[in-house]
Order: structure tokens, then C-alpha cells, then sequence
């Protein structure tokens, strides 16, 4: 039926996304155009969450420290901990997760519909090196950029939040005292990890596309969710290997 | 798709209008859907179609999250428990924060993902065949077909499935807690009672009930919406799950604060 | 070919309408009579369908009323369009059939949706339908298992099952092979023949037009260029005769040659 159709399962595009990469490096201007697509279009959208999730987070955590314990002043130590090590990672790949691999998925779609994927593979190039390759690489510089960005708003914007609901002085609530360097290198982990699989899993669901009016969407749809689980479970695994390892 | 590059990713100039274009849209769904829901007109057997799809589609994912979410939550305020005095506490605070509220809003957010999206890339793959106009030139109204079912299904539903959404994550945390970290169970769950647990369960479930709202205005909206054929409604189907996502952190923020109001 | 009285079943009355920067109708007014079948004809893009969206209040024009059974459409509320589109119905050129339902639900659907009849007498009536039109056989099959032809005559079904006063058809044998055309072409002529349901069929094959039509309207340049009987359309394609119209001439012929060249529509 199609020629793409072995090559396209997640394990297969990713083996081919890697090879691609050492072999036959995707064009820079490509890798560049690609990055301020993601990058750009979802900075905007990235921010804007993390900081409503800043907000969430100081609201929610001080309300129950509370209950428990009057003095706030370890809150923001404790905020800008979990903003690197957990939620920054989480929240931006979730969002870059719906922002990227659902244009991933749908270019991928129509290329599969209007049979460009097969005459990609016939012209010797393939799915793998036009479409994937160029993202994996821009998504590997692009999500960690804009998880250090959302980070950076969530932890503003809880700031604010704090000094004006809970009267913290922004002195002791950007406080990165209790951050230590084993809390960046989790981030960064994550952070890639999420840019190298959100391309690969979105793009895998675009070229599974049926041939049908539903299809695009189907695929697009799919794409979210299985990228949404990916990063999840990244920020699962790592965390577990982590505490495991008593980092 | 290749608008003038500025640090917003759109051009600022028309982004104004198309804006306040959308969110008219929005409030007209919204509104229509819910006056003929109200006015009992919703077609049945597609409203009872929507209530089995999105329940089952979604349930998986959703508690798939909400159960590495227990356990993230677990491995992240261990540290917090080992030590003792006020960073305990406080880590402990937090993790329990995370909990029961943070839990809510990944799980919503998978529900937009999974749900959401569907619903915007059948109905505009309808619109964009001509389905929607063929019903209107047949003096049939699309409404109670499409998104009156649409909202039945998710604002009630996404509740429940938050809740037990919710009792996976603390089922993970406990087993977390006891496994990994080595807390007693009993203790684990007797400290989030004292927490009074309940009020934010309720809270969480109201909060769903938005979520809910949004999810099923945006997804709608945006596949009536659609134009330019099947990459238009992969183009809508990306933003359903963008708009969603902020309406449901919006929504988040308000109901916390809200909550607070009227509680003191 | 059935009483013709002169009461229109619907009116333009001086309509514009511009489309992306274009002006596709400039100053249109004509009549629908009520009873006969009249073909509305003309180059592609020349706003043929345009005339048939505005009749079922699809589309607003820039100026000018459209008036159904005396009332301008302006004038009605949201839910008085919607219940006169089952009066007066649309068949789009593309079937767009429910893809979500098989044949037969397609077809009984505005009876059922409309609440016109119960809905196994509405299955009823659109089994009748199918049958009568040779698609018995088929009624079960989903729409996307229809070839083109087929479907395209589902659609024609589904609006006919209202058994609207007017059915309007936007070019309902393009596209057909030549037995599909056919038959279509005895369905128009079978509803045209009782006098009882008024038809607006936009139409390239001008074969057909000639030997059906009771009143052709010819679209040339925003505007009417001719509107008539079949004779006197065929007396306006002789160049040189008394009512010889070139444009109508090279329009008839099918010739390269004459005033009408290919940017103008």
C-alpha cells in the first residue's frame, strides 16, 4: 500500500530520526527556520501558562501551609524548587506537546494524504529526514529554551502573586537558596528529553494518517495526546530514577 | 503560516480582532448550546453517543496521569518528608497542594487533548464537506445535533472523572509514599484528611464543571469555525487544545480565588 | 408543459452582489414564475450559484431584496428562513451527504429532523423515493461507499422527501456519467411536467436546458443577458437574425470565437 507504512511506527521513525542526524545533519537554515517556529510561536502561549500555573501553585501551597504553619517565608525557596525541578518541564512540554505536535502531526497528515510521503521515499530521501530531523534538532534547542522562559514567568508571576495576596516581600521570596545544581541538570534532562520525543512521537502519529477526510484530524489528535503522555511519563521516569538514585 | 516573526509569533495586527472575533463566537456557542439544552431539545441519541465516547476515550489517559502524577508528587515532597521542622512541613504542604489541585488540572488538560480534540475535528471535518451547510438548507439547525450533546457530556462528566481521577493520584501517592519513600499509608491519608481533604474534593469537582464548560465552548466554536479543508481542521484541532489549555488555568485561578472569597 | 400563471414564487428585485472584491451580480432583476421550470445559465463564475444561495437566504446581497412568496428576506426572522427552506430547497452541487448515517437516513432526515412525519413514515416515504429512482437496492449503504452519480441523486431525494413548492438545483448533472444524466434530466422533467412544484436548475448542458426548460435566464457580465423561452433563445443564437445575439451565439456554440473571452465571465 504505502511505502512509508513500515517505517513509521515511533521505535522505526526514531531509529531513522537519529541516523538521519549523524549521516546526512538536516540543513542549519532549515534547523533555524524551524527553531523560531516553535520557539517564537510558543513562547507567547508557554508564558502566559506557566504563569497562570505560577500563580496556581503559590496560592494553592501557601493556603495549605497555612493550616499547618504561619511562617511563609521558606515559600518561595520552595516554589522556585519545584518550578525547576517538576512543573517547569512538565507544564512547558505539555504545552509545546499541544502547540508543535499538532502542526507536526497535521503536515505530516497531509503529506501522507496527497502521497508526498511515499514520493519522499522514492526520490531517496524520506519522511524521517525532510520532516522529523529538522524539528528533533529545533526542538532540542527550542523546548529547553522555552522551559528556562516558562520558568522564569511562572516563578514572576507567583512573586507577584504572593507579595500582593500573601504580603511575602519579593526579597525573600526569590530566594534560589534551597535550588541545587542536581535540580538544573534534572530540568535540562526533561527539558531535552521532551524536545527529542514530542517530534518524533507527533511526527510518527502524522504518517500513520488514514486516507480519509477524518484523517488529518484523527492524526492530529492523536499526535496531542500520545506527545501529552510522552511528556509525562518522561517527567514520571526521571523523577522516579532520581529519587530512586537519592538525587 | 508565515506571518511577520515578532516576539509574540503572530502578527500583533490583526491578533486584536481575530480575538474579540473568537470570543464573540464563543459566547454565541456557548449560548445557543445551552438554551437548547435547557430547553430539553438536545438530540437524545446523539447526546447519549457523546456521553459513552468521552468517557471512554478519555478515561484512560486521564487516570494514566493522575497516577504518575501521585507518584511524582510522592518522589518530589520525599526529600520534604525526610527532613523535619518547618521545610518539612512545608515541602509537605506543597506536595499535598500539588495533589489535590495540580492533579485536576493535568487531568482536565489530557480530557482537552483527547475529548476537545475530537470533537473539533469531527465537527469541522463536517463544516468543511459541506455536512453543516446541507443541514441549514434543509431548515434543520445544527445546534441541537452538535454542540448541545457536546456540552451535556463534558460539563457533568469531566467532574466525575476528575474525582475519580483524583482517587488514582492519592491511591499512587499512597502506594508511592509507602513503597519508595517508606511512609505508613495510614498516615499518608490521615494527614490529608486532616487537610480537610473534602473541601478541596468539592472544590475540585466545581472547578471540573468549568473545565467542563470551556473545553466543550472552545472545542465547538473552533470546529464550527473551521475553514481552508482537512489541514484547516488540523490547524483547528491545534488550537482547540491551546485555547483549552489557558481557559482551564484561567479558570483554575478564578475558582481558587473565588473559593476563598466566599469561604471567609 | 403545465400551467404557467403569473405569479412569481420568488422575486429579485435589483440584487448586487460582490464576492471578493469581484462583482458578480450587478442590477439583477428577474422572476421565478411559480409552476414552471426555469434555467438559470452561463460561463462558470458567473454567479449562478450565487443567485440560488441568494434565494434560499444563504447569501445577503450588498443591495436589492429577494422576495419569496411576497415577503423580502430581510424581513423574516432567523427561524421564518429556516421553515421556508422547506418549502424552498437547495440542492448544493456537491452532495454533502450525512456521512454519519446510511442512505435512507439521509433521505428521510428532514422529515424526521423537521418534525414533518413520524419517523418510520418518514423511512417509509424515502424508501418510496429510492425505489421509484432505482436506488432501492442501495438504501442501506453508507455515503461513502456511493459512487458520485448515485450520490448526487441521494441528495436530490433527500430535499425532494419535503416535497418543497420549489426545488432549486445547482448544476445537478455535472459531473454524471451519461445515464445518470439521463435519468436525472427524466426526474427534473417528471416534477416540471404537474405544473405543482416550481424548479430552479443552474445547468452547463445546454441540450438539456433547451429541451426542458419553460423559461431560461442566460447570466452574462453581472447582469441578464437574455431570459426567455427556449425559442427564443434558440432565435437570438442566429447571428445576424433579427433578435441574433452574438454573445448568446457563441454561448450556444460553444466556439472560442465571438465577444466573450476567457476573463470575462
Amino acid at each position: 500500500m504505502k511505502a512509508t507504512a513500515d517505517r513509521t511506527g515511533i521505535p522505526a521513525l526514531a531509529l531513522s530520526t537519529i541516523r538521519t542526524m549523524v549521516t546526512a545533519p538536516p540543513n542549519m537554515g532549515r534547523v533555524v527556520r524551524e527553531i523560531h517556529e516553535t520557539t517564537n510561536r510558543s513562547l507567547l502561549f508557554v508564558s502566559v501558562t506557566l504563569a497562570f500555573f505560577g500563580m496556581i501553585l503559590v496560592y494553592q501551597g501557601c493556603m495549605q501551609a497555612l493550616r499547618i504553619y504561619p511562617d511563609l517565608s521558606g515559600a518561595g525557596e520552595i516554589v522556585i524548587k519545584t518550578m525547576v525541578r517538576v512543573f517547569g518541564p512538565l507544564v512547558t512540554g505539555l504545552m509545546v506537546a499541544f502547540r508543535v505536535g499538532a502542526g507536526i502531526a497535521a503536515e505530516a497528515g497531509t503529506m501522507v494524504v496527497t502521497d508526498q510521503a511515499d514520493a519522499l521515499v522514492v526520490t531517496g530521501s524520506s519522511p524521517a529526514r525532510w520532516l522529523v530531523a529538522p524539528r528533533f534538532a529545533a526542538c532540542l534547542i527550542g523546548v529547553p529554551v522555552l522551559t528556562v522562559a516558562g520558568i522564569c514567568a511562572g516563578v514572576t508571576a507567583g512573586g507577584v502573586f504572593a507579595a500582593i495576596r500573601f504580603e511575602i516581600l519579593p526579597r525573600t521570596f526569590f530566594d534560589i537558596g534551597m535550588v541545587e545544581w542536581e535540580d538544573f541538570v534534572i530540568c535540562f534532562i526533561k527539558a531535552f528529553l521532551n524536545g527529542a520525543t514530542i517530534p518524533i512521537v507527533a511526527g510518527a502519529a502524522g504518517l500513520s494518517t488514514k486516507n480519509s477526510s477524518e484523517g488529518v484530524g484523527l492524526a492530529t489528535t492523536n499526535a496531542v495526546v500520545n506527545s501529552a503522555v510522552a511528556v509525562v511519563i518522561i517527567e514520571f521516569l526521571v523523577s522516579f530514577i532520581a529519587s530512586v538514585t537519592g538525587h | 503560516m508565515s506571518d511577520d516573526a515578532t516576539i509574540f509569533g503572530r502578527s500583533s495586527r490583526n491578533f486584536a480582532a481575530e480575538f474579540v472575533a473568537f470570543l464573540g463566537a464563543l459566547l454565541i456557542t456557548t449560548g445557543s448550546g445551552i438554551a437548547v439544552v435547557l430547553r430539553g431539545r438536545a438530540d437524545y441519541l446523539l447526546t447519549l453517543r457523546q456521553l459513552r465516547i468521552v468517557t471512554i476515550e478519555s478515561m484512560p489517559v486521564m487516570s494514566l496521569v493522575a497516577v504518575m502524577g501521585g507518584f511524582v508528587m510522592v518522589f518530589e515532597s520525599a526529600g520534604a518528608i525526610e527532613s523535619t521542622g518547618a521545610d518539612g512541613m512545608l515541602g509537605w504542604a506543597f506536595g499535598l497542594a500539588t495533589l489535590s489541585e495540580v492533579a485536576p488540572i493535568l487531568v482536565a488538560l489530557m480530557f482537552a487533548a483527547r475529548s476537545g480534540a475530537r470533537t473539533t475535528a469531527e465537527i469541522g471535518t463536517k463544516s468543511v464537506t459541506g455536512q453543516l451547510d446541507a443541514m441549514r438548507l434543509l431548515g434543520v439547525d445544527p445546534t441541537p445535533r452538535l454542540s448541545a450533546p457536546v456540552f451535556i457530556a463534558m460539563v457533568p462528566m469531566l467532574p466525575l472523572m476528575i474525582a475519580l481521577c483524583d482517587v488514582c493520584a492519592i491511591a499512587a501517592g499512597t502506594a508511592g509514599a509507602s513503597l519508595v519513600v517508606g511512609v505508613n499509608p495510614d498516615l499518608f491519608v490521615i494527614s490529608m484528611i486532616e487537610g480537610r481533604l473534602l473541601d478541596e474534593l468539592l472544590m475540585g469537582l466545581v472547578k471540573g464543571f468549568f473545565f467542563g464548560g470551556v473545553i466543550a465552548a472552545v472545542s465547538c466554536t473552533l470546529g464550527l469555525r473551521v475553514t481552508g479543508g482537512a489541514s484547516g481542521v488540523g490547524h483547528a484541532v491545534n488550537d482547540c487544545v491551546v485555547f483549552s489549555a489557558i481557559g482551564v488555568f484561567i479558570f483554575d485561578l478564578l475558582v481558587d480565588l473565588v473559593w476563598l472569597m466566599v469561604a471567609s | 408543459m403545465g400551467t404557467h400563471s403569473n405569479d412569481f414564487a420568488a422575486e429579485f428585485a435589483d440584487i448586487h452582489v460582490t464576492f471578493g472584491g469581484q462583482q458578480v451580480l450587478v442590477g439583477v432583476s428577474t422572476g421565478i414564475t411559480r409552476g414552471a421550470t426555469t434555467f438559470v445559465v452561463g460561463r462558470s463564475g458567473c454567479g449562478k450559484s450565487v443567485l440560488t444561495r441568494l434565494l434560499v437566504g444563504m447569501l445577503i446581497p450588498g443591495r436589492g431584496d429577494v422576495i419569496v412568496n411576497g415577503r423580502t428576506i430581510a424581513s423574516m426572522s432567523d427561524a421564518e428562513v429556516m421553515a421556508m427552506r422547506r418549502s424552498f430547497a437547495l440542492v448544493t452541487q456537491a452532495p454533502a451527504l450525512f456521512d454519519s448515517m446510511d442512505v435512507i437516513s439521509n433521505v428521510a432526515f428532514p422529515l424526521v429532523a423537521n418534525r414533518m412525519e413520524s419517523v418510520s413514515g418518514a423511512r417509509a416515504r424515502a424508501a418510496k423515493l429510492l425505489d421509484r429512482f432505482g436506488l432501492g437496492a442501495r438504501a442501506t449503504a453508507m455515503p461513502g461507499d456511493l459512487n458520485i452519480s448515485d450520490a448526487k441523486i441521494v441528495s436530490i431525494l433527500r430535499s425532494m422527501a419535503m416535497d418543497p413548492e420549489c426545488l432549486i438545483l445547482d448544476e445537478p448533472t455535472t459531473g454524471l456519467d451519461a445515464i445518470a444524466r439521463d435519468a436525472v434530466d427524466g426526474m427534473i422533467s417528471e416534477l416540471g411536467d404537474d405544473g405543482r412544484t416550481t424548479l430552479v436548475v443552474v445547468s452547463h448542458d445546454m441540450q438539456a436546458t433547451l429541451a426542458i426548460a419553460d423559461r431560461i435566464v442566460f447570466l452574462y457580465n453581472g447582469g441578464i443577458r437574455l431570459e426567455g423561452t427556449p425559442t427564443d433563445f434558440r432565435a437570438a443564437s442566429v447571428p445576424g437574425g433579427e433578435a441574433g445575439d452574438p454573445v448568446v451565439a457563441q454561448f450556444l456554440s460553444g466556439s472560442p470565437d465571438g465577444p466573450m473571452t476567457v476573463g470575462a465571465f
